[in-house]
């Protein structure tokens, strides 16, 4: 990272970008290997994942609603912060895996990484995790704000040369009106799916005991 | 059984992709970027023929001109102006020349990554990561079969819907809408229960164990060891070459000229950029005389 910022020319930011991203990625896998965890918790993690990669699919017949974000948030909230990370770079990966995978991947995972760990962090075991509004409000900001802003700035590491706050504002506007269509599909299906998905994962919880740790 | 760069061992051929994208992407002098640009263009047209052709034409030229026009109107450094702008900028050779410096290297990046996914495939991904982190893969695997089967699942609970009689009309939004959170809903409930139940199975089976070992097909031949061996020493040339000959293009444009070591060097790093593509060829040569 530092080689590739001091020894070669300006202007290679993307290598140092990623290289940071990597590094501040590991931590968290690392946790997750070391982790004391139930095969049944492993398997319903995958589940998740799973899921969130192919309610796409699912809900592909109506425009502009991609439901990935909204289970990551909810994910995380009913299992916590570093589970939430692990289920939204994981399901970012994987849906790449099926595209193929592009300069936007570790930018991507990065982004629904942080908007599972965030959510966790406010929502997780508190005891206004069930109010809905709030719920879909942070949800849907979150979304907006951090992976809206994340994933343009792999953009904006590719399209611009100039490394200036005006250029930088310019990408990032132009990405604004994407990411708000996101943001507030994202918190609206977090409104309506919310409750629903805590009990079915109160269910599973009471019914086979997993995640009884946390 | 594949042939040619395919069959390469994973490590190598990682290692190699790894090389090509920091090289196209970190590469400033005019040369090596060329190099990296045309080999890469070689080989995507070698691995995927026409779909290539069609995505340097549609997406890769376009990509370049965009770039190389717009850096030119709206950055302004550089000391050679060519004209003034009606906004009262100056239009520079500079900002023009990185332009299509940085657009080179963007859409060189591009091409090395289309070879790297028809090449590394999602197996080989895992068989990577694996060693490193043996949990993680196992989700991303155990991700891999889950997704059919939820789409499979998902199509099951649309016929056992439409059998009910409760599909949408074409028209009816809402109840578009209501169908689709029903399916989800449904399709939630299956999954998580359908989880449950395979890790009871693995269980069953001794998942969890100590001296677990996993099953690979990949064997190290010298072949692969050759490959990784150029990969390293291209990597340590281009370091080389890369910070020696290093080009500037602000403020003023300054490219050092290449003797005849920094040429044969570049040589080499092109040689070894080329070798999928020669050992593709070989391989089918080879594969054509047998028959």
């Amino acid at each position: 990272m530092f080689l590739s910022l001091n020894i070669f020319q300006e202007g290679n930011y993307y290598i140092a970008a990623v290289s940071i991203i990597i590094l501040s990625i590991i931590p968290f896998y690392i946790f997750f290997e070391q982790r004391k965890i139930k095969t049944s918790e492993i398997v319903t993690l995958s589940v998740m994942i799973a899921l969130c990669v192919a309610s796409r699919a699912v809900m592909a017949y109506i425009p502009q609603v991609k439901p990935t974000c909204a289970l990551v948030i909810v994910t995380a909230i009913a299992f916590g912060p570093n589970v939430g990370f692990f289920t939204g770079s994981l399901s970012m990966f994987i849906s790449n895996l099926f595209f193929g995978q592009g300069m936007f991947t570790p930018f991507q995972m990065l982004g629904m990484g942080l908007v599972g760990f965030i959510c966790g962090l406010i929502f997780h075991k508190k005891p206004y995790a069930n109010n809905k509004i709030a719920v879909s409000i942070v949800g849907g900001i979150t979304c907006f704000l951090v992976y809206g802003l994340i994933v343009d700035s792999c953009s904006f590491l590719m399209m611009s040369t100039e490394f200036t706050f005006k250029s930088a504002i310019k990408i990032y506007l132009s990405g604004m009106s994407f990411n708000l269509i996101h943001g507030i599909t994202t918190g609206i299906l977090l409104f309506f799916i919310n409750k629903p998905m805590t009990d079915k994962f109160n269910r599973l919880r009471i019914k086979y005991g997993i995640f009884s740790m946390e | 059984m594949q042939l040619g760069f395919k069959s390469v061992h994973p490590i190598s051929a990682f290692a190699f992709f790894v090389f090509a994208f920091v090289l196209s992407m970190t590469a400033s002098h005019p040369l090596l970027l060329a190099v990296s640009f045309i080999t890469g263009l070689i080989y995507d047209i070698k691995l995927s023929g026409k779909k290539a052709v069609s995505f340097f034409l549609k997406i890769i030229m376009p990509m370049i001109c965009l770039i190389t026009f717009f850096n030119g109107i709206f950055s302004h450094y550089g000391v050679t102006v060519l004209f003034k702008m009606p906004s009262g900028n100056n239009f520079t050779l500079e900002a023009l020349v990185f332009g299509f410096v940085f657009s080179i290297r963007t859409a060189s990046a591009l091409l090395w990554l289309n070879s790297f996914n028809e090449i590394i495939t999602n197996d080989k991904f895992i068989f990577l990561f694996g060693r490193i982190s043996p949990k993680t893969a196992l989700v991303i695997s155990m991700v891999l079969r889950f997704i059919p089967l939820v789409r499979s699942q998902s199509e099951e609970i649309k016929k056992a819907e439409k059998g009910v009689g409760n599909l949408p009309t074409e028209k009816d939004f809402i109840g578009k809408i209501r169908h689709g959170a029903r399916r989800l809903s449904v399709l939630i409930s299956w999954t998580l229960e359908k989880g449950i139940d395979s890790s009871d199975s693995m269980k069953a089976r001794g998942y969890g164990l100590h001296g677990r070992t996993s099953f690979n097909s990949y064997s190290f031949s010298v072949k692969d060891a050759l490959f990784l061996l150029f990969s390293l020493i291209a990597s340590g040339i281009f370091f080389f070459v890369g910070t020696k000959y290093k080009s500037n293009y602000n403020p003023v444009i300054d490219i050092p000229m290449p003797d005849i070591l920094a040429t044969l060097l570049i040589t080499v790093i092109a040689f070894v950029l080329l070798l999928p593509t020669l050992y593709d060829l070989r391989e089918e040569r080879k594969w054509s005389i047998s028959k």
